[in-house]
């Protein structure tokens, strides 16, 4: 085992990361992260925030949970988050998905505000005709579906810091710019057949001097540029 | 598909052409920073990308979110040979022709598009509907 710190944060991390896409998976959107819980239930395992599709299950479970703010019930389980008292509910899918609930318990500090203020920049593109040409649609569930999956991915969160995210025709661009350089995330609409991509270029007085498109982008390859971005 | 213009004079280099943001997209969410996507052609764009050779101009007969300018000069000086043409059909009616069409060459229209988007500037950052337009409220 390695007992280095920054290991060890990036473990929680994507562990964070991994109930995180459980939830979104579960109740759209990550309603348990963001704005003011719907219902809260506070016991000796601390505060726990509920989002509207899980309340009535929720409620009545709570002479089930024990310290540790870890309970197993039918098919949703909820994994307390002590420091930040924030409340996480996942579907239970496999046993797998268990271990990493259980060994997320007592762990995780608190969510990452950059990820979940970016996934939530996807989640509220908006669907008003103001934001679109005569001919153009605004990305459907799925295709947001596809860039809250890639960007969860995406470890460590801090790198995601300052993405603009906008939509184009069925796509979702996800965009880091400073003066020089520029990435640009294209997570094409959800069955087009289109695979993602992903522009990166660097201008000097003025002009475009280098750039390319990579096709068919991973987390990782997205993280490899946004780290030659912010160097 | 209808036929191309017929090509207009040049306009003068030391003008300022304007752009409607016909969409919300075409700023970011604090409407102080243009997008790309405002200069991004597509197919439809057979003539090029509409400019007015005023903010008034630009916005005629349009529902529109804002207007964006930018010199002719500092278009015509890019090596992209590209040309700021008036529109011999349409007075105060101009197009920027000459830009790749995004869906043939991604990173050369993301490259011509950024380097017009850092020549451009925010002109007015919402709705722009000046006396005379179908939209206008005294």
């Amino acid at each position: 085992m390695n007992f280095n710190g920054f290991d060890h944060i990036q473990e929680d991390e994507r562990e964070k990361d991994a109930i995180i896409a459980l939830s979104l998976a579960k109740c759209n959107p990550p309603w348990n992260l963001i704005g003011e819980p719907t219902t809260i239930i506070s016991g000796s395992g601390g505060v726990f925030k509920l989002c509207p599709g899980c309340v009535s299950e929720e409620t009545k479970k709570t002479s089930g949970f024990t310290y540790g703010g870890f309970f197993v019930q039918g098919t949703l389980e909820a994994v307390e988050v002590p420091t930040s008292g924030v409340c996480i509910v996942a579907d239970v899918l496999s046993s797998k998905i268990s271990e990493v609930l259980t060994a997320t318990v007592g762990r995780v500090s608190r969510p990452n505000l950059v990820k979940v203020t970016l996934l939530q920049q996807i989640e509220s593109l908006p669907e008003t005709a103001d934001y679109y040409e005569a001919d153009e649609n605004p990305p459907n569930r799925q295709t947001k579906e596809d860039a809250k999956r890639l960007i969860l991915n995406v470890s460590p969160s801090g790198v995601l810091a300052g993405a603009d995210v906008y939509a184009y025709y069925g796509d979702i661009n996800i965009s880091w710019e400073i003066q020089r350089k520029k990435i640009k995330l294209t997570i094409p609409a959800h069955g087009s057949n289109r695979p993602l991509s992903l522009y990166h270029g660097q201008m000097q007085g003025g002009r475009v001097t280098e750039s390319d498109t990579e096709k068919n982008v991973t987390a990782d390859r997205l993280r490899k540029w946004l780290d030659w971005f912010a160097a | 598909m209808a036929a191309p213009h017929a090509l207009g004079e040049l306009v003068a280099w030391d003008t300022e052409v304007f752009r409607a943001c016909t969409n919300k997209n075409f700023l970011n969410n604090t409407r102080t920073e243009i997008r790309d996507r405002a200069y991004l052609r597509r197919k439809k764009d057979t003539d090029g990308l509409s400019m007015g050779l005023t903010s008034e101009d630009a916005v005629r007969d349009l529902e529109n979110f804002g207007v964006i300018g930018i010199g002719v000069g500092p278009i015509m000086n890019l090596p992209r040979n590209l040309e700021v043409r008036h529109d011999p059909e349409l007075a105060g009616h101009a197009l920027i022709q000459g830009l790749p069409y995004v869906d043939e060459n991604e990173t050369l229209a993301t490259d011509v598009a950024w380097e017009l988007v850092k020549l451009s500037r925010i002109v007015h950052n919402s709705a722009f509907y000046p006396p005379g337009h179908q939209h206008h409220q005294g």
